[in-house]
């Protein structure tokens, strides 16, 4: 299956992946990654941390075409900034399973996620990309609330008025969410070990027990 | 004091939620609806043909605030795929990116030429005591006066480019010639006569060369803005240039009153796009004078001028010929990619079409 992590902006996704990307494995899934941005920060840090699965490099707008994606492996995909890099976003939700979007919980977020000024709000690049697929339906996408405050559950705070305000608007929120602490914020480019002890691990079993997961 | 974002936040949930109950509550326009009611509101841009009206051409769509890149990756390869019926959206979406292409390469010229007067404005050529003709040269492989002759026009070919609503390729020749007429005119209204004759001619198959494009600027001079856009100075610039000279009055006071060819007859292929068919007859002896052609019965003397007319005629339609080749020749990038054995033909062919016509020229 191919799981695309997408956002409008900078929202951590990358950081995201790797852990995501090591839960997983962690969990007992075989995980092979795509860097899917020009920035190569996914690939550049597979080989700094020495990541125990591959990540290859394909930030292309035919990703879709190109890309055969390995059978029977969990496939993660960083992808570029969705404002920026249209055409690839439009790529990889042409053949996503999943669509796991990055979201802060500020104000700041929430806005270039649902009124963009200049560019398509995120929910119709999700949807229109079912035209595309061979289901005719867009991706299944979820929102993962990242860089929420330490102090802060999710029925709490900004984190609990920003998960619900994106489920009034018909989005899923994941339960889990991921704080902004020292763990995550500084392990880019050093390896990375005991993810299914972290929040991604909870995701993990999160996304196993909402039948996300094969 | 301190802004309660908390509040302004909660306030404004509360009017989006209220929004939301409105929306849910009333029913949204059916799309196919809002379709039908954009189409007909479009304005139509190019009047009929036998119109006389201002035919503003549709220009080309306004560019997104956010720039988006153009890259090669967007483009699929090249591949022979058999395929038939309607476009897939895959390939709608396909066809889309590869049509950019072609927007993007008009751009990316007048874009070229703005930076090289940027260049040569700034001085930004003068490193270690560097020249602006040595700098052309260095970078750019061109001469001096070439790459000044390009940055005059990058200007007009801007608002050429913007005003376009088809990729067409834009010649040099053609914006070299119409520079005259900005001084006249102003910009906008050059750039506006020029796609307009180029969307009038297209619709009617004539060829736009440069020396139509001169007949333009020529027809320009007098003529008030408002006429510049017209179908009668369109026909005017294209016929002028087909028209085939006369040399004696007496020819002019008794030609026969046949009419001449519509050049949307007369000229069947485009030279310039590389198709060489001349047109039926051409060469053979499908051209001599059929009983008939004239609309009154001639003299004697009529009668041998009647018999040459569709000789001069011909003459004229394959020297526009010619001219179109030519332009395809030094205009694309034919003879860059030419075997020497064609680079020798093609000069042998030139120059044994020229020698016959200076035999000619000689006994006139």
């Amino acid at each position: 299956m191919l799981i695309v992590n997408a956002s409008p902006r900078t929202a951590g996704k990358t950081t995201d992946t790797a852990w995501l990307g090591h839960a997983l494995q962690e969990h007992g899934f075989d995980v092979e990654g795509f860097d899917a941005d020009h920035s190569k920060q996914f690939w550049d840090w597979s080989k700094a941390g020495k990541f125990s699965f591959p990540v290859h490099l394909k930030a292309s707008a035919r990703f879709h075409d190109e890309v055969e994606l390995p059978a029977g492996k969990i496939s993660l995909v960083d992808c570029g900034h969705s404002e920026n890099h249209p055409a690839i976003t439009d790529s990889l939700f042409k053949v996503a399973d999943l669509v796991i979007l990055h979201m802060s919980p500020t104000r700041a977020d929430w806005l270039r996620v649902e009124k963009p000024p200049e560019a398509t709000p995120f929910k119709d690049i999700v949807l229109r990309s079912a035209v595309f697929r061979a289901d005719k339906k867009p991706p299944t996408t979820w929102v993962l609330l990242n860089r929420c405050s330490p102090s802060s559950k999710r029925n709490e705070g900004m984190t609990k008025h920003y998960a619900e305000r994106m489920e009034r608007r018909d989005w899923n929120v994941f339960t889990t969410v991921i704080p902004n602490v020292g763990l995550y914020a500084q392990s880019m480019n050093f390896p990375i070990a005991g993810a299914k002890d972290t929040h991604f691990g909870d995701l993990v079993v999160e996304m196993k027990e909402r039948g996300l997961l094969p | 004091m301190s802004v309660n974002y908390k509040k302004l936040m909660d306030e404004e949930e509360r009017a989006e939620r209220e929004r939301l109950e409105v929306e849910a509550a009333t029913s949204a326009p059916e799309p196919e609806a809002r379709g039908t009611h954009e189409a007909e509101a479009a304005p139509v841009a190019i009047p009929s043909p036998g119109g006389e009206a201002d035919p503003v051409p549709p220009a080309a769509p306004e560019e997104p605030y956010r720039p988006q890149p153009f890259t090669q990756d967007l483009l699929p390869e090249p591949k022979e795929i058999e395929a038939e019926g309607d476009l897939t959206p895959e390939e709608v979406d396909e066809l889309s990116h590869c049509e950019a292409a072609f927007g993007n390469a008009n751009k990316a010229e007048w874009m070229k030429w703005k930076a090289a007067h940027a260049i040569r404005s700034r001085r930004l050529y003068r490193q270690d005591g560097r020249t602006w003709p040595d700098y052309c040269q260095d970078r750019f492989g061109d001469s001096e006066s070439e790459v000044n002759r390009r940055i005059q026009q990058w200007p007009l070919l801007k608002a050429i480019t913007e005003q376009q609503s088809l990729p067409r390729s834009i010649p040099d020749s053609h914006v070299q010639r119409l520079l005259p007429m900005v001084k006249q005119h102003g910009q906008d209204l050059t750039a506006r006569a020029y796609v307009a004759l180029r969307v009038w001619a297209a619709d009617r198959r004539h060829r736009v060369t440069a020396e139509v494009v001169s007949e333009l600027v020529g027809l320009a001079q007098a003529a008030e803005p408002l006429a510049l856009t017209t179908a009668n100075t369109f026909r005017l610039a294209i016929e002028s240039k087909s028209k085939p000279k006369r040399s004696s009055s007496t020819k002019k006071e008794h030609a026969p009153e046949t009419r001449a060819p519509e050049p949307a007859e007369a000229i069947e292929g485009h030279p310039n796009l590389g198709d060489l068919d001349l047109g039926a007859g051409f060469g053979s002896a499908a051209q001599e004078p059929k009983a008939g052609d004239t609309a009154a019965e001639p003299g004697a003397g009529q009668r041998q001028e009647d018999a040459t007319a569709p000789f001069t005629e011909q003459a004229s339609r394959a020297s526009d010929v010619l001219d179109g080749m030519r332009i395809g020749f030094t205009e694309g990038q034919l003879l860059q990619h030419a075997r020497t054995d064609t680079l020798k033909a093609i000069i042998e062919t030139a120059l044994a079409i020229a020698e016959a016509a200076e035999d000619v020229l000689k006994d006139r």
